[in-house]
């Protein structure tokens, strides 16, 4: 088995505000090896930005307080020197950001967008013009015709910023990706582009994916590992065979299944999740889902589930019963 | 772009001839009567006739008005002081330099404090130092120029015997009424630059900057500040363009030979060409501070600068529909 390089351990985000305390992570146990591409899958709010910015130290520090350990390659990030941190952010790990309208600087031109981030990695002792061309090797890569690296993000479509989101995260090899819904914001024909070149540079740069979405089919098409988050937990662990295949989920995991239309079979009416996602201010005793759950049971209300594990497939549900942790 | 450029220093001209009627139609309104002003109450009433028949007053307004715009575009002609029968440049030329001084080193120094307090203010908000200077800029902001001049002068001139408090014949003399001009001026500064700044500090590409791992230092000057820069831009040349105008409360609270209070005197005296004359140079500087305003932003910001070329473009379009109809 290859070596871990990602381990996030029972790390909790907490939003402290005047006016009110969100719990937006609960306890969220993770792990990452190399090569390896992990989904988290969950609705809007269910924590998983939060816990791709707690990764890179990038939740702001006025509000948001992350206890629990981050640990790359086994070293905690939390206990990183400055200087360490910025080695990491954008060298070992980088982002891939959700709105590429919003993520590029309006006044600087993307092609030096992305020479900033191989300069400030620059581990090679790069001359300028090496660097240069560098950022015409990269947006070649990811599909930009490299004379247009002189133009600023006003002048690009939507998926053509996006592209240069991944070239910027791209661009020093970094042995994490992380990518926070890297194609929401883009039509599905681009969509598919871009999945595809992602898929392709991932196997091409040997890069470890950490795949944030909440679309079950690119989940499907790219990932490995998969978690199911809720509420700020990962409520449902597994590879994608267990989540697709497999016999067991959580009541949460059908719901989502149940909501995306099937091919083969005729539907009038696709199922739904009644309710809404909890308020991370005041979350529900016990089981976050048993507002929402079509099997809620007494205990439901009054205790967390437990953990049932079966393989590398954990489930945590009370329908299951399992260890508690 | 130079097409749009040329086109706004074009545009000139008729906010000129604009100002021109204007001003003077209000002159010769307003009630009084130059031969009676400079010649005095006792004077008799021939005389103030003869001297109003050489002025030529006694003429229609619109004959006036014609002549004068007149003898300016064929001749440049801006007459002559009715008060010293000398060319009105004599007074300008003796008065605009110290004005032009005093705003120059004025705006140097709001530049040079409010906006580095600004940054400091935004990027450490809720900290000591943005309570007290934000405190500090509301107070200077809010009092008025007169006053906060006495004040200093009552505090360092009169009780302390620190500074001098009239006139500009030595560096020392300068210190007062700068701090006059300055202190208002660079809380103004430090106030938007505060705010904009913390609008660009949150912004994703501020974030999208740190996930690069650039320094802390990069992603405040290189990212957030020069997005942030528009406003600052603005209200720098707005005060800067009002200063030349002359400050003449300033002036003459220091007694200052500046332009500002030169045309006070000259609307006291119904020197219509003096004040004429001023007034074209306070729009003229104005106008042309503007224009470097628009040059600046378009440096600054390349959605702008290609605002401006489509501009450009666009009367380039019509021209040539022009040629070929």
């Amino acid at each position: 088995m290859p070596n871990e390089l990602l381990k996030i351990e029972n790390l909790e985000i907490v939003y402290k505000t005047d006016m009110e305390t969100v719990h937006a992570v609960n306890g969220i146990d993770l792990s990452i090896h190399e090569q390896e591409t992990l989904g988290l899958v969950g609705e809007t709010g269910a924590g998983k930005t939060s816990t791709a910015l707690a990764i890179l130290r990038l939740l702001p520090d006025r509000t948001a307080k992350a206890t629990g350990r981050i640990l790359f390659q086994g070293e905690d990030i939390a206990a990183m020197s400055d200087e360490a941190l910025r080695e990491l952010r954008g060298g070992k790990i980088s982002m891939i950001f959700q709105d590429p309208m919003t993520s590029l600087n309006p006044v600087i031109s993307v092609g030096h967008q992305i020479a900033e981030a191989l300069a400030l990695h620059n581990t090679q002792n790069k001359t300028k013009e090496e660097i240069e061309a560098r950022v015409e090797e990269i947006l070649e890569l990811v599909g930009i015709p490299a004379n247009r690296k002189n133009d600023y993000p006003h002048q690009f479509s939507g998926g053509m910023k996006q592209r240069v989101v991944i070239a910027i995260a791209l661009s020093c090899n970094p042995q994490l990706l992380i990518a926070d819904e890297p194609t929401t914001a883009l039509d599905v024909t681009i969509q598919a582009q871009v999945l595809a070149m992602m898929n392709e540079l991932k196997e091409r740069l040997k890069t470890s994916l950490l795949m944030i979405t909440h679309d079950m089919g690119i989940i499907a098409q790219t990932c490995e590992k998969v978690g199911v988050m809720y509420a700020g937990e990962i409520i449902e662990y597994g590879s994608v065979e267990d989540l697709f295949e497999g016999k067991q989920h959580h009541p949460y995991t059908i719901g989502l299944f149940q909501s995306i239309p099937d091919i083969e079979h005729k539907k009038e009416r696709l199922e739904q999740i009644d309710g809404l996602m909890p308020d991370p201010t005041n979350l529900p005793k016990g089981c976050k889902f048993h507002p929402r759950c079509k099997q809620c049971m007494p205990i439901c209300r009054e205790e967390a589930p437990g953990v049932y594990v079966e393989g590398e497939h954990r489930i945590k549900c009370h329908l299951f019963g399992g260890t508690s942790r | 772009m130079y097409r749009y450029f040329i086109k706004r220093i074009l545009l000139i001209i008729p906010t000129m001839l604009g100002v021109i009627i204007l001003v003077f139609t209000i002159m010769s309104i307003t009630p009084g009567n130059p031969g009676r002003q400079i010649l005095g109450s006792s004077a008799p009433q021939s005389a103030v006739d003869e001297l109003n028949h050489e002025f030529g007053v006694d003429r229609p307004f619109f004959v006036r008005l014609g002549d004068y715009i007149w003898g300016i575009i064929t001749r440049l002609d801006f007459g002559e002081s009715w008060r010293t029968r000398q060319s009105v440049f004599v007074e300008i030329n003796a008065r605009f330099p110290v004005t032009l001084r005093l705003a120059l080193m004025a705006i140097i120094g709001e530049v040079l404090i409010g906006v580095p307090l600004g940054i400091v203010a935004a990027v450490k908000q809720y900290s000591p130092a943005d309570f007290i200077s934000t405190v500090i800029a509301m107070m200077l902001g809010s009092v008025p120029g007169f006053w906060l001049g006495l004040m200093l002068m009552l505090v360092f001139g009169v009780q302390l015997s620190l500074l001098p408090t009239a006139g500009l014949s030595t560096p020392a003399h300068y210190v007062l009424p700068l701090m006059t001009l300055i202190l208002p001026g660079a809380s103004g500064l430090l106030k938007i630059t505060r705010s904009t700044m913390l609008e660009c500090i949150r912004q994703d590409y501020v974030r999208t900057a740190r996930a690069k791992g650039a320094k802390e230092k990069s992603v405040i000057f290189n990212h957030a500040l020069r997005n942030a820069l528009l406003p600052i831009v603005t209200v720098c040349g707005i005060n800067f363009a009002y200063m030349l105008g002359g400050s003449v409360v300033i002036e003459n609270v220091f007694s200052i030979p500046g332009i500002g209070a030169i045309l006070v005197d000259s609307i006291n005296m119904k020197d219509i060409p003096q004040v004429m004359a001023i007034t074209i140079l306070f729009s003229f500087t104005f106008c042309l501070v503007m224009v470097f305003v628009d040059i600046a932003y378009s440096m600054l910001d390349p959605r702008v600068k290609a605002q401006y070329q489509a501009a450009g473009k666009r009367v380039k379009k019509v021209k040539s529909g022009e040629v070929a109809a």
